[in-house]
């Protein structure tokens, strides 16, 4: 009897350890757990890496190996043997398409990790010594912003042209171009973040605890300021692709022969090319559109996820 | 809230002061000029013309006399047009203005619109479609959509005209003439609207969402007010504080002219003009132009500012 009674308490204790050993899942766990469950942000990821694989490997089985002009096959219409049809050079359109992908994805992505890196930094620094140091950037990311970005890229554009870049090299100029307008934004929106942590509750906890100045920084104050970098990066790709395309398109970003999405659809500048054959403009436009808006979805989903004050006015 | 104005009108001085020269470098160190372009001179007379304009002087102190001439309120002589930069900007910038104008006011309104709408009943299958439709709009590229625009209500339907912003040869005045150039209007003004409505939609909705779980808003509601009332009163114009702000930065878009929408449907604006003059290194006309622009920037954050103080107390008291 005794023994019994025993049992079903070491049971019941052992049953309340196990729930209490299970550790809830970290804000990271729940983060992913909210943005696995968005199905349409899940899509739009799959979507993704299958656009950046196909890019990637498309060409390699494509028949036709590189952009070789045919002069037998100049401007036709989609059909078997091209299946987007080709250019005014017999080029096939279809492996054009991804090897501009290719290009366009990689000024994305690298725009991204640049304009990210000199803007968190910058907005980090700015926002953590205040002072005269804040003063100075601050000032600078407002002068970036004061120039009107289009004519400012026109001009540097133009500037590229005149310094006679060759197409490759060309590419990695219109990166550290984008980046370079891109980052005063970024660094504004981390420094508010940083200035608005650093008079919140957990941040005095850490100085009472007597924390090093280095554990402050680096384990309490910057981690939390990962999910609005999370949400801007991937924004910013998508802003990298369109600016490039309509840098492109104006014919001062990336230059023929090298193919991106935006200076492909260059073909639309002429009449004949708009109106007759769309499959020269079309299928670029439409691949800079779904990247783009698979991008967004995607991180619109991450903010809601991963900003919790959004996360409570959606409830 | 005068002395708040004054110390913000200060610290632009400098501000402007920079962003001239760095403009000024910009086009100065560009090589190539409107001289070098043109190849039928011999060197004996481009070097002659270079004399005449000053290209051939120090960079500082062509930078000096730009600036003393810019503070005499004189932007520059274009080399291409041989007529003053403010006059060709004048000729121009209107029409650029007209755009703009009729796209923002259609924008800002149905931004409110919608943004409101859908905050009122957030997770609704309305407010998921709003979000949906406001990222593909966001997601286009400009040019894209104004060339699948033109492709189909120009090409396609014959419902509008393809680009200009008059019929060509036309000299048509009066009623007529408006009626034209509203029709030539229309598709602008559409690609316009749509590329910008989005991310208003997306403040406007945010903001209300935040005002609307505020405390007053449930008092509203408690003391028996219309729903109606309680949103359009009670949260709207809380909600309309941010965005006050949003305001003042839309006037450097006002008048620089949407650039490649611009050229796309062959608008004589003032995105125009700007390819135009980098096509022919008229860098006077660039030049002018986007400290004009700059101008306008730094103008248009003082609004906000000032907008921002004006509408909100709690900001005046602490500044």
């Amino acid at each position: 009897m005794l023994h019994s009674l025993f049992a079903s308490y070491r049971r019941h204790r052992d049953a309340q350890l196990n729930t209490l050993a299970q550790t809830p899942p970290s804000p990271w766990q729940q983060a992913w757990q909210t943005v696995c469950r968005n199905y349409l942000a899940m899509f739009c990821l799959l979507m993704l890496i299958t656009m950046a694989l196909w890019c990637i490997l498309g060409p390699l089985w494509s028949p036709r190996k590189n952009d070789v002009t045919d002069a037998l096959m100049i401007n036709k219409p989609p059909g078997l043997l091209h299946w987007l049809g080709t250019d005014f050079l017999g080029r096939d359109v279809y492996t054009r398409l991804l090897l501009a992908g290719r290009i366009s994805l990689v000024i994305g992505l690298l725009t991204m990790l640049l304009s990210v890196v000199l803007g968190y930094l910058l907005g980090a620094v700015s926002g953590y010594f205040g002072g005269l140091t804040d003063k100075l950037i601050m000032r600078l990311a407002d002068l970036v912003m004061t120039i009107p970005s289009l004519p400012l890229l026109i001009v540097a554009g133009a500037m590229l042209s005149e310094l006679d870049f060759s197409a490759d090299s060309r590419v990695y100029m219109v990166i550290v171009m984008l980046s370079l307008l891109e980052w005063p934004k970024l660094a504004r929106l981390v420094r508010g973040q940083i200035l608005s942590l650093r008079e919140r509750d957990f941040m005095l906890a850490t100085q009472v605890l007597g924390l090093s100045a280095r554990r402050r920084l680096f384990g309490h104050l910057l981690p939390n300021t990962i999910p609005l970098l999370v949400v801007m990066a991937t924004m910013a790709v998508a802003n990298a692709i369109l600016l490039e395309s309509a840098l492109s398109y104006l014919g001062l970003g990336v230059v023929p022969p090298t193919p991106s999405w935006g200076n492909m659809m260059d073909a639309a500048n002429s009449l004949i090319d708009f109106q007759r054959r769309p499959w020269l403009w079309m299928p670029p436009g439409l691949a800079i559109f779904t990247t783009v808006i698979a991008i967004n979805v995607l991180g619109d989903a991450l903010r809601d996820a991963l900003d919790p004050r959004m996360k409570r006015s959606i409830k | 809230m005068k002395q708040f104005i004054l110390k913000r009108l200060l610290q632009t001085v400098p501000m402007l002061l920079l962003a001239s020269f760095i403009i000024f470098m910009l086009f100065a160190k560009t090589p190539g000029d409107f001289i070098d372009g043109n190849v039928t001179l011999t060197a004996a007379r481009a070097a002659e013309l270079k004399a005449i304009y000053g290209l051939d002087q120090p960079l500082m102190t062509r930078y000096l006399h730009w600036l003393v001439q810019l503070l005499q309120g004189n932007l520059g002589f274009s080399l291409q047009y041989q007529i003053p930069v403010s006059q060709l900007l004048n000729q121009y910038i209107w029409n650029s203005f007209l755009l703009a104008s009729v796209a923002l006011v259609l924008y800002w309104g149905i931004g409110l619109a919608v943004g409101v709408a859908a905050a009122m009943k957030p997770g609704s299958l309305f407010d998921h479609l709003v979000s949906i439709t406001v990222l593909a709009a966001m997601s286009f590229p400009t040019f894209f959509l104004c060339l699948l625009l033109i492709k189909w209500f120009a090409v396609d339907l014959h419902w509008l005209p393809v680009g200009g912003m008059t019929n060509t040869g036309s000299d048509a005045t009066g009623w007529t003439w408006v009626l034209q150039v509203a029709a030539h209007l229309a598709l602008p003004v559409m690609a316009l609207v749509m590329l910008q409505a989005g991310s208003l939609t997306r403040y406007f909705r945010a903001s209300m969402l935040e005002v609307i779980k505020m405390d007053f808003i449930r008092t509203a509601r408690a003391k028996g007010l219309h729903e109606r009332t309680v949103i359009l009163k009670h949260a709207l114009r809380n909600a309309l504080l941010p965005i006050i702000t949003l305001l003042g930065f839309e006037l450097p878009g006002l008048f620089s002219g949407a650039i490649i929408t611009e050229k796309v449907f062959n608008w004589p604006g003032a995105g125009h003009i700007q390819i135009d003059s980098l096509a022919a290194r008229d860098y006077p006309v660039l030049m002018g132009f986007t400290l004009f622009l700059a101008v306008l920037t730094i103008l248009g954050n003082l609004i906000a500012d000032v907008l921002y103080a004006w509408a909100d107390p709690r900001i005046r008291v602490r500044s």
